[in-house]
């Protein structure tokens, strides 16, 4: 019965001690520097009665203003195509506004080796910016070695042997590296990360992006 | 006011207004005020204004900066501590925003220019999945279907180190949706205990030069995802300080 008691104390006594850890711990305050350069009021405003102030703010509002104005502004009028990879979603933007939204495919992030080890493939769609370097109408694909490999078929030499029609559907737009947005045949698998680094996009969608983008046009990618 | 413990309670009543008494004091003393928030009052209207000047030139700064980075195309990551968020920018358009849950800073100020991602570093690297030759496309499918690469695999903690030696650290908290607010609450603190256990391990980080920013654990992952080889980091205080 003491022994019992004695751990009830115990047991308290810990609780009572660990509980404001814990607690500490939990809600510690952020710590954002003092940043006393950044407060020290600047003398020429320190030495500013009502007035002046109230006129330099609003010259500062006016300023702030034009500033983001010229943010928006930055941003291109022309058609540009943003890609979330990790949405699988791709949307073509004019004037800022969404003109068009659908489901894509992006690179699966996996990896192959050669049997020898001596060649690697990862298959991510790259993250960044890029422009559009070509498009294509009735694109063929020149199977790369990659493909060869994952196949277990051997790599050919001849430049015909690797040709394939008919796989990337009607049109391609290129973005550099070998990458491109083109169609697709697995449309059930829009949506998810399936592909070896390009992005695939419905037909339909692929059509008014395919119309609606130049050499040039920027693409995102994140 | 402070509860009085009747000497006729009994002793596990009093250990027991004791220890609640501990939960409800602790947090009041160790939070202070929020973001934005002022500390003092009674100012007199020549300095509120004076003081509104400042944090409008603070933003005009800023913004300024922004604007000089926006007008290249590749994307940057806005960090405004003072508006605890992380934006994920492109020619000023926002591709990705996330909220700073939480915010640790050495007493630095920090650098008025951009800085340049030279690496990110996770601190658990996670593999990828490994294609062998020879399996094909249909078994590449099969894998995806079961989800062995994706935004659930990437890292949750992990170090965006600059050229100039400025190193944002980002690190999860538990979301939300990761369970009860017990469980949150456990899993927050086991985080917190990781992170110090760590930075106690590490010796050669320059704490002046280091940004601890903690985000909701999809947040961290998502950022992690999106991040390109190339990246121009601003990191922007506007106004005052918020201790």
């Amino acid at each position: 019965m003491k022994r019992r008691r004695l751990w009830k104390c115990f047991f308290i006594v810990f609780c009572a001690a660990l509980a404001p850890a814990a607690l500490v711990l939990y809600f510690q305050v952020r710590q954002i520097p003092a940043a006393a350069s950044k407060d020290a009021v600047d003398p020429a405003i320190a030495a500013m009665d009502e007035a002046a102030l109230r006129k330099q703010i609003s010259l500062t509002e006016e300023k702030l203003r034009r500033l983001d104005r010229r943010m928006v502004q930055l941003f291109p009028a022309d058609p540009v195509v943003l890609v979330d990879s990790a949405a699988n979603q791709i949307c073509l933007i004019r004037n800022s506004k969404i003109e068009i939204q659908d489901k894509c495919s992006t690179g699966t992030g996996f990896e192959l080796t050669d049997e020898g080890g001596n060649r690697t493939w990862t298959f991510d769609t790259p993250r960044g910016y890029f422009r559009v370097t070509g498009k294509v109408a009735n694109p063929v694909w020149i199977r790369p070695d990659w493909s060869f490999i994952e196949e277990g078929e051997p790599i050919p030499k001849k430049r015909e042997d690797r040709v394939q029609a008919n796989v990337l559907g009607d049109y391609a737009i290129a973005f550099g590296n070998g990458y491109f947005i083109h169609g697709t045949l697995y449309t059930r698998l829009l949506g998810t990360s399936v592909t070896h680094g390009c992005i695939r996009v419905g037909d339909e969608t692929l059509k008014k992006i395919y119309k609606a983008v130049r050499t040039g046009t920027a693409i995102w990618i994140y | 006011m402070i509860p009085v413990i009747p000497k006729t309670a009994g002793v596990r009543l009093r250990w027991a207004l004791l220890f609640f008494l501990h939960l409800g004091v602790l947090p009041s003393v160790s939070c202070r005020t929020g973001p934005g928030e002022t500390t003092g009052g009674g100012n007199s209207p020549t300095d509120n204004l004076r003081q509104q000047l400042v944090a409008l030139k603070h933003r005009e700064k800023a913004l300024e900066r922004e604007t000089a980075l926006a007008r290249n195309p590749a994307p940057y990551l806005l960090a405004n501590l003072s508006g605890q968020s992380v934006e994920f920018k492109a020619k000023g358009h926002t591709l990705r925003s996330f909220k700073i849950k939480r915010l640790v800073a050495g007493p630095a100020t920090f650098p008025d220019v951009a800085l340049a991602l030279a690496e990110v570093k996770p601190i658990q690297k996670t593999d990828r999945p490994r294609i062998k030759p020879g399996e094909g496309e249909a078994a590449t499918a099969k894998a995806v279907e079961k989800n062995l690469w994706g935004l659930d695999r990437m890292p949750l903690d992990y170090d965006l180190i600059c050229r100039d030696g400025m190193i944002l650290e980002i690190r999860a908290l538990p979301s939300e949706q990761s369970g009860a607010a017990p469980v949150q609450f456990i899993k927050t603190l086991y985080r917190r205990t990781l992170d110090r256990y760590r930075r106690g391990k590490t010796t050669d980080r320059n704490p002046s030069r280091t940004i601890q920013l903690w985000l909701d654990e999809n947040d961290s992952r998502l950022l992690f995802w999106s991040l390109p080889k190339q990246l121009s980091i601003v990191i922007i205080q506007i106004g005052k300080s918020l201790d």
